[in-house]
């Protein structure tokens, strides 16, 4: 068929482009799994140069690998579908994370710690690990309080990536990260994000902190 | 007949006409001046027709000069694909979102009826493959940025989407960047594809290049398995590409015995890796030779050198004095010409 290759080439554009927006509209649709506002200790502005006017910010957490308690098991490392053995050899795996906004973890955390070296800190700390959402959320109902994203983890319980912890923010927000960067001290603003069904967070919300 | 081979016959006639001539001065040949009338009458008309019908180079001026345009084509559509990622980053934040989408899909479409009309528009296909430089370009970057500004978690069906994107506008327009463009997507994509199977997550793939040296051997083998009776220069292709996949994911594994699913120890890893190297480049080369595979001989001999000096130097950089490790090399190096030359020669000798 004589216009057969220019056919598959635009399909597949249609076909990427719709596959992409339609997953983006089945994770927001409905009620999200969760909102929470985070400030800029959580969420960070990311790196932007003049050339670029788009703005991200940057989910972070807290977490202290050297605790003799760790966040994740040997039972939870071999939940994930780890061979405990020989941590060295095997490649990171998908997760998912429970982070838990403000509650015993970041209590344990920041216990012992000196004002002025928690103040930047993130006050959100992973307290769990599923191979699903839907089997991390009933371990931890609480949608106030604990945020699920997917995550990649190592064998030894590191979490190497939040795949969703670059977040853009929509260009109706933008006009409040001007104000803020004429600001001093932190954390300068809170961010309304919402995790849809499919655990991809997106920002609803912002405002300026006093 | 295709461009290429129009191409081929034109470069034959040019050499046929100066060896002619070279002969008749020699006084090897002596041609009736009617034959020669008929000879070169017949010589003019099929340059014009291959000229008009193809658009052939049919003097060495014209093919410098086609060089040039080749170069200039590729570096515009590198310089282009720039343009319209930075003006996009430029301008994206101060638009709403759902024309930042409708700009992003609209973008590869658009430059996809742009190569279609510049394929028709001129027979030596160099606006076309400027133009589907961007076409390709701005594909990626429309999935790309769709992840971002939806916040989507990264899949290895990204890869897929835009290698089966390069193969139809390599395959339609006969274009041999794209094609090259589409087989690295689809090694990529496989090698993804394969670790996701094994339960890791997909990027782990760049952790254990063994992924790229099966699937690079894939790419070569594939060569043989598709004939490519339009476009025949696109096996070549399929070559480079494969063999560049092996060498490179052969060289980090030489390197770094920790990428490598084998269970044994790194040292061990790295030698065997070392000696592969070797073992494949020099088997390139074999075939290669036999076959008329220029560029494969060309890129294989580049990488048995590559492995060669990397072996040497893993064995001898740390104890011996510099200045010997590299007069050493440079004796072996000597030593690589003789060897060559003897090839060469007997290659000579069997023509004979």
């Amino acid at each position: 068929m004589r216009f057969a290759g220019l056919m598959v080439a635009a399909a597949v554009v249609i076909a990427a482009n719709a596959a992409a927006l339609l997953s983006a509209a089945r994770n927001r649709a409905g009620t999200p799994d969760t909102v929470m506002e985070l400030t800029e200790r959580e969420l960070g502005l990311e790196y932007q140069n003049e050339q670029d006017s788009g703005v991200s910010v940057r989910l972070s957490y807290s977490l202290n690998y050297a605790d003799p308690t760790p966040w994740l098991g040997p039972h939870g490392l071999a939940a994930l579908g780890f061979d405990t053995r020989l941590p060295d050899r095997q490649l990171p795996r998908h997760a998912y994370v429970a982070f838990e906004y403000d509650g015993s973890a970041w209590r344990k955390f920041s216990a012992g710690r000196k004002p002025e070296e928690i103040a930047g800190l993130s006050h959100l700390c992973p307290i769990d690990a599923a191979r699903t959402g839907a089997e991390l959320r009933r371990r931890h109902p609480d949608r106030g309080s604990v945020l699920i994203l997917p995550c990649t983890i190592d064998a030894r319980g590191y979490i190497r990536d939040v795949l969703t912890g670059s977040i853009s923010v929509p260009p109706k927000f933008h006009a409040l990260f001007a104000a803020v960067r004429s600001r001093t001290g932190r954390p300068r603003y809170a961010l309304k994000l919402a995790v849809g069904i499919h655990y991809e967070p997106y920002v609803t919300g912002a405002r300026l902190l006093p | 007949m295709t461009r290429q081979e129009a191409q081929r016959r034109a470069d034959r006639i040019r050499l046929f006409r100066a060896e002619l001539a070279e002969l008749e001065g020699e006084s090897a040949l002596a041609l009736l001046p009617e034959q020669k009338d008929r000879l070169e009458r017949h010589l003019t008309a099929t340059l014009a027709h291959l000229a008009a019908a193809f658009d052939v180079d049919t003097t060495e001026s014209q093919k410098q000069v086609s060089w040039g345009m080749r170069i200039a084509s590729t570096l515009g559509g590198l310089a282009l694909c720039a343009a319209v990622v930075l003006a996009f980053y430029r301008y994206w934040g101060v638009i709403p979102i759902p024309a930042q989408v409708m700009v992003l899909g609209l973008a590869p479409l658009v430059c996809l009826a742009g190569v279609e009309y510049a394929s028709r528009r001129e027979t030596t296909l160099y606006f076309t493959s400027l133009i589907a430089l961007v076409a390709l370009a701005a594909f990626v970057y429309d999935l790309n940025l769709l992840g971002s500004i939806f916040n989507l978690e990264p899949s290895p069906n990204a890869f897929l989407a835009w290698s089966v994107f390069a193969f139809a506008i390599a395959y339609r327009y006969g274009l041999r960047v794209p094609l090259a463009a589409g087989l690295i997507g689809a090694i990529i994509f496989l090698s993804a594809a394969a670790v996701s199977w094994t339960g890791a997550w997909w990027e782990g793939c760049a952790m254990r290049p063994e992924w790229f040296v099966l699937t690079g051997a894939m790419t070569v083998a594939a060569q043989f398995a598709i004939p490519h009776r339009r476009f025949p220069e696109f096996a070549g292709a399929y070559r480079l590409v494969g063999l560049v996949a092996l060498y490179l994911a052969t060289l980090v594994l030489s390197m770094d015995g920790a990428t490598s699913y084998l269970a044994f120890d790194h040292k061990s890893v790295e030698r065997f890796y070392q000696f592969l190297g070797l073992v494949e480049t020099a088997a390139a080369m074999w075939v290669g030779i036999r076959r008329g595979w220029s560029g494969s001989v060309n890129l294989a001999a580049v990488a048995f050198v590559v492995f060669l000096y990397i072996r040497l130097a893993s064995w001898w950089w740390d104890w011996m004095p510099h200045y010997l490790f590299f007069l050493i090399i440079g004796l072996i190096s000597m030593g690589l010409l003789v060897a060559f030359r003897r090839v060469r020669g007997s290659l000579k000798g069997a023509l004979a």
